[in-house]
């Protein structure tokens, strides 16, 4: 078993890595449901009926080969808030389960890349976590199917073993709420969109995403606008509709996102006003100078410096990839850092103070606008 | 049912009838402190949402012509679920309420015909069925319900026999 500690001592891998397709593509996750016949769904359940229901789950969720070694397990009323508050920013957890406590359990994976969380807002729900993101040309979601495959694998396993409400024969699966029986299964596409987003054009993304069946939100999901540029898109179980059927549809959809995204990026690039120009060095200097930063201004600001990366606006000596992959480090670290200070008002100094110290240590070069650019 | 709710730091107290404690995932004492602390805005919405629910409800209430046959519910026996639940949360109790309260589910929510039928299915709830429900009500700490039930109980067996 996993210790507290080491769970928490180092962030996902895959939160640090740049992300794909010039850093649009972050991640990709995909959220499994499950209840079990016979309990109360946990919304409407006591204490007693959650107990039965994880004394049910956990010691066979624990045999799977994901949590079999060095996985994580605790019940909820063992973890704190600050933990449950990490755990949150390291996407380990849902907002649903880290507001619960008795007979609701967590298993994260030795890895960090498959959670099971029981009792959240169903009996059941796993999310599992795309590792490693190789560039993929159009079509070639080869890498993903491997990890949707995998998935697969893992939720018939778990199929053959818990007598799960619904017909698993006909991938068709009972939820709490009626309108979201069907397969079970969630894919989520973690997108960086700064491009759209600086040009106001997330609107009309959002409407087309509605026209497609495919839903958007935020990726930070407390409420307020602090977007940081990240959005999910993601996929809403149907009856009938299978895995299979979903997959090459949905990452239609995304790679159309993305080259949007990336369609905006050069026109930006090209556009004589030089507003990107301006918006990635004028950043550069609020992060090289600022004395108080809230975490929503490191975000936003981290967010323009890695499109100004990968647009090459800025050279970072360290090379991009590397600097993209320190720059995602330090913004866990000081997000979890902040989040968990016990004096509030410290946190904007410090955040400040450690930014100025990353940029100082960091050695770059400025790229003007090509005048061949203007034509 | 009180319930005090601290949002940006504001103690706010909201008097809740029995119905509204059946929300439990937002209601869950347990649950809400840590809700406070994570979402305030999205617990904030919440509230809102559940208060426009009870709003409507009320209004709904009214406009049913049935409306001694509006207490008589159509339960989950598995789980005690019922219909009113449903409407209120749009989510359903456990896996059996799909078998039991499926012409519900089939329907489309504010069909008042289908309201009658489902009224007429129903037989009035015996004493017994409200011991029972009583004793589940107990068992699940939802102390709220469990008084209206003995209340009802009462006036069950002081009303004068048919
Ligand atoms: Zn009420
Ligand atoms: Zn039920």
């Amino acid at each position: 078993m996993m210790k507290l500690e080491t769970l928490l001592k180092e962030p996902p891998a895959h939160l640090l890595e740049a992300g794909d397709r010039q850093d649009t593509l972050l991640g990709v996750f995909v959220r499994t449901v499950r209840n079990l016949k016979g309990h109360p769904f946990p919304g409407w359940s006591t204490s007693e009926g959650r107990r039965a229901v994880a004394e049910a789950l956990v010691p066979g969720l624990l045999q799977l080969p994901e949590f079999k070694r060095g996985a994580f397990h605790a019940e909820m009323p063992a973890l704190d808030f600050d933990t449950r508050q990490q755990l949150l920013l390291y996407n380990l957890i849902s907002p649903s389960l880290a507001a619960r406590q008795d007979g609701c359990h967590i298993i994260i994976s030795q890895k960090k890349n498959a959670v099971a969380m029981v009792n959240e807002e169903e009996h059941l729900v796993i999310h599992r976590f795309r590792q490693g993101y190789p560039p993929c040309k159009r079509g070639d979601n080869l890498r993903v199917g491997h990890f949707l495959e995998s998935v697969e694998t893992m939720n018939r396993t778990m199929d053959a073993a818990f007598d799960f409400a619904g017909d698993a024969a006909k991938d068709h699966y009972l939820t709490s709420i009626p309108s979201e029986c069907g397969c079970g299964i969630q894919i989520y596409a973690l997108l960086h969109l700064p491009a759209l987003n600086l040009s106001h054009m997330m609107g009309q993304v959002t409407k087309a995403m509605e026209k497609l069946h495919v839903s958007i939100s935020p990726y930070y999901s407390d409420g307020s606008d602090d977007t940081a540029n990240r959005f999910m898109l993601y996929t809403f179980p149907a009856p009938g509709v299978h895995l299979k059927d979903i997959q090459e549809y949905f990452f239609e959809v995304v790679e159309r996102v993305v080259e949007r995204e990336v369609g905006v990026r050069n026109h930006l690039l090209h556009e004589p006003g030089q507003r990107i120009f301006d918006r990635v060095g004028r950043t550069y200097g609020m992060l090289k100078q600022a004395r108080r930063l809230s975490i929503k201004e490191m975000r936003d600001a981290f967010s323009i410096l890695r499109l100004g990366t990968v647009l090459d606006i800025i050279e970072w000596a360290c090379g991009a990839r590397k600097f993209i992959e320190s720059l995602s480090a330090l913004e866990l670290e000081l997000t979890v850092q902040a989040a968990t200070m016990e004096d509030e008002d410290a946190a904007p100094l410090m955040l400040a103070e450690r930014c100025r110290a990353f940029m100082k240590a960091t050695p770059h070069v400025f790229h003007s606008p090509k005048d061949s650019d203007f034509d | 049912m009180f319930l005090t709710q601290i949002v940006n730091g504001k103690v706010t107290e909201m008097a809740l009838c029995e119905e509204c404690a059946k929300a439990r995932g937002l209601f869950d004492p347990q649950s809400l402190t840590f809700a406070e602390k994570f979402f305030p805005q999205e617990l904030q919405r919440q509230m809102d949402k559940i208060v426009r629910q009870l709003v409507q409800g009320d209004k709904e209430e009214k406009r049913r012509p049935a409306a001694e046959g509006c207490d008589v519910i159509t339960a989950c026996p598995v789980c005690h679920f019922t219909l009113e639940d449903y409407r209120r949360t749009n989510r359903l109790g456990c896996p059996d309420c799909y078998t039991f309260l499926a012409s519900e589910l089939n329907a489309p929510y504010g069909d008042a015909e289908d309201v009658e039928t489902t009224q007429q299915e129903q037989p009035l709830r015996s004493t017994k069925d409200l011991e029972a429900e009583l004793q589940q009500a107990v068992e699940r700490e939802d102390y709220e319900r469990a008084a209206v039930l003995r209340d009802e109980i009462k006036a069950l067996n002081n009303a004068p026999k048919a």
